[in-house]
């Protein structure tokens, strides 16, 4: 069974390098990008990740803007919005759910939880290729 | 000075303040994360060694453990710290009750601490949700809170009940353990009925014979044109 690729886009170097590295010890296949410029030109030139863990504050272009993007692109690409924001951080308090988000997780990660939504959020990309949509 | 521009100054001035504290706390969580990753990377290295390879082994667990602990702990400050500087974003919008106030109440913890005075809180499930200013609120109850840490004796008590009445919810606050008391009301407390007339909330106060008080506050929603009168 080929490994799940995750697409991690986030401006902070030396955390996206870090958790790219544990996520891949867990066995995913992580890529990770330090601007949304890099993450688009990355999924256009067709290097599609089944799952991209997007930080939601991004200078330039910010996370928004870029699910916006990468779900007009490819639907079938789940996307998992990583916030520093306060209380509870239902999708809808960010605002991303009615973009496409997949769910919404609060920074400092725990990565048990990260990788249990990394892989609910795989279910529902196969089941959507399975179903013909987006691909 | 016209009294308008003052007042629009002052609200401005909060809300600048709420920014700033609101991109320092995100800015501290940044740090953390990077912090709960990197010693997740150790405690992942570790694991991946091979038994009796690394001395110590069991030491470092307890470490990146302890670290996870504070980790968590300051995480949690920030979040506080981040909800409480975003109610001054705008000044009326529709609250939560029991999160503002436990913003509140947790930012005093460290006060209630010091003095040795316990800080209990408790929600009834169904509160109302209401529209009004949720900074305003949480000063208002700054505002009973604060004097009473720093006139009650040591061993004190203080407890925060909210409950709901309608669509008004009633928050009870009992002073256990008389209060030296001054003469006069402290700054804080001569403040108290002007603020609660802002929020349109009802106030009444009881002292029992051992001195013991207790400060009610209803508080319901605020009619939207309060903003543009004020």
């Amino acid at each position: 069974m080929s490994k799940v690729k995750v697409l991690l886009v986030d401006d902070e170097v030396e955390f996206a390098t870090t958790l790219a590295e544990r996520l891949n010890i867990r066995g995913f296949e992580t890529t990770a990008c330090f601007c949304t410029e890099d993450a688009l030109a990355l999924i256009h030139a067709k290097d599609i990740p089944d799952v991209v863990l997007l930080d939601l504050k991004m200078p330039r272009m910010d996370g928004m803007e870029t699910l916006k993007e990468i779900k007009k692109y490819n639907p079938t690409i789940e996307v998992i919005m990583l916030t520093g924001h306060g209380a509870g951080v239902p999708l809808s308090a960010v605002g991303s759910e009615k973009h496409g988000a997949f769910d919404c997780v609060m920074k400092p990660a725990d990565i048990n939880e990260l990788t249990s939504k990394i892989n609910q959020a795989m279910v529902k990309r196969q089941n959507a290729i399975n179903k013909g949509e987006g691909e | 000075m016209k009294p308008q521009t003052m007042d629009r100054l002052r609200k401005m001035q909060l809300a600048f303040v709420g920014k700033l504290m609101a991109g320092l706390s995100h800015e501290f969580k940044n740090h953390l994360a990077i912090i709960k990753e990197l010693n997740g990377l150790i405690e992942d290295l570790l694991l991946l060694e091979e038994p009796g390879q690394t001395t110590n082994s069991e030491r470092y667990k307890k470490i990146i453990s302890g670290i996870n602990e504070r980790i968590a702990q300051a995480a949690e400050m920030c979040r506080f710290l981040s909800g409480f500087s975003h109610r001054m974003d705008q000044p009326l919008s529709s609250l939560s009750i029991t999160d503002v106030l436990q913003e509140k109440i947790y930012l005093l913890r460290r006060f209630a601490r010091q003095k040795q005075v316990d800080l209990i809180s408790s929600f009834e499930e169904d509160l109302p949700v209401i529209y009004n200013d949720p900074s305003l609120l949480q000063f208002a109850i700054f505002c009973i809170i604060w004097p009473a840490l720093e006139l009650m004796p040591e061993g004190g008590r203080i407890m925060i009940t909210v409950a709901r009445k309608g669509d008004s919810a009633e928050i009870i606050v009992n002073l256990v353990g008389a209060l030296k008391r001054p003469e006069d009301d402290t700054p804080w407390e001569d403040m108290l009925p002007e603020v609660l007339q802002i929020l349109g909330a009802g106030l009444s106060r009881s002292i029992d014979q051992e001195g013991n008080e207790e400060v009610v506050v209803k508080i319901s929603s605020i009619d939207s044109s309060y903003s543009d009168d004020n």
